[in-house]
């Protein structure tokens, strides 16, 4: 995880592919795994490009779609930009959903939690009516940034 | 109320910290404590968010994903903990990886708060009857 936008999509990318690849239904990732951390791996959102981010998300639902896996992923987002994307629709089950936020804060960059779904059909979760199911899921360490990658 | 949710997804970011800062932090707690506090690194971060993990888990008897970010230097390395508190599986701290966790949420699980959990959520904090006490 690092401040650059595109090489946490490449990480995020690569390792949904090898959970995928492994069997697993849902990826999740670190807070802030694609957007980066402020105050760790960067020191401000200030001349944050959200255009990219918006961008890569875009990106990483694709990929999710095309390998049939869920991911989560936490990043940050504008108070302004996550008050339109709560008021869009959810057009079809098979639309990305952007979940409500977890959280509130008084800075102009709050957590927004982004889950990129593909069909309903796929949803992972109990299979039956028993209350129960059998879920594969996966964590994963996030991309470091320091070279040593 | 309770919503009787089996599996959590929480993520942190507790890394990309330079060696100065997480000796400071160590300095800070004091290094001859390391011994009765086992951890990933002997830091704030290192020795709580991990228990914290775990208790919730088994507080709750909840299923718990926990990746953390594994930037150098990272506070501890991202692991599963299952409904009844035990670590099913962990990565390397510093290294990149995936972890491949099965959950099972119909396994027969040890559930050390079950008996009176959902009183507890109620707000009944006692068994049996209310003494009353001027105290």
């Amino acid at each position: 995880m690092s401040a650059d936008i595109g090489q946490n999509v490449g990480w995020i990318t690569r390792q949904m592919y090898e959970a995928a690849r492994h069997g697993a239904r849902v990826a999740y990732f670190p807070e802030g795994a694609l957007s980066g951390y402020a105050g760790a791996d960067f020191e401000t959102f200030t001349g944050y490009d959200w255009d990219a981010l918006d961008h890569t998300t875009g990106r990483v639902r694709e990929r999710a779609a095309d390998l049939g896996i869920w991911d989560g992923h936490g990043v940050r987002a504008p108070v302004q930009r996550r008050q339109r994307a709560a008021q869009q629709p959810v057009r079809d089950s098979a639309t990305p959903v952007r979940s409500p936020d977890a959280m509130t804060s008084g800075s102009s960059a709050a957590p927004t939690w982004i889950i990129s779904a593909r069909a309903a059909t796929s949803a992972p979760g109990p299979s039956t009516g028993s209350g129960a199911g059998h879920w594969s899921a996966t964590t994963t360490g996030s991309p470091s940034c320091t070279g040593t990658t | 109320m309770t919503l009787d949710v089996q599996l959590m997804f929480h993520s942190f970011h507790a890394a990309n910290a330079s060696p100065e800062r997480v000796a400071a932090i160590s300095a800070a707690i004091g290094t001859q404590y390391a011994p009765l506090n086992p951890a990933a690194t002997l830091t704030y971060p290192g020795i709580t968010m991990p228990a914290v993990m775990t208790a919730s888990a088994a507080c709750n008897n909840m299923w718990i994903s926990c990746p953390n970010s594994s930037a150098p230097e990272s506070m501890w390395p991202a692991f599963f903990v299952r409904s009844d508190g035990i670590t099913t599986g962990r990565l390397e701290r510093n290294i990149p990886g995936v972890l491949i966790s099965v959950v099972d949420t119909g396994q027969d699980l040890y559930d050390s708060t079950g008996p009176w959990r959902r009183r507890a959520i109620a707000g009944v904090l006692h068994s049996g009857e209310l003494a009353k006490d001027d105290r």
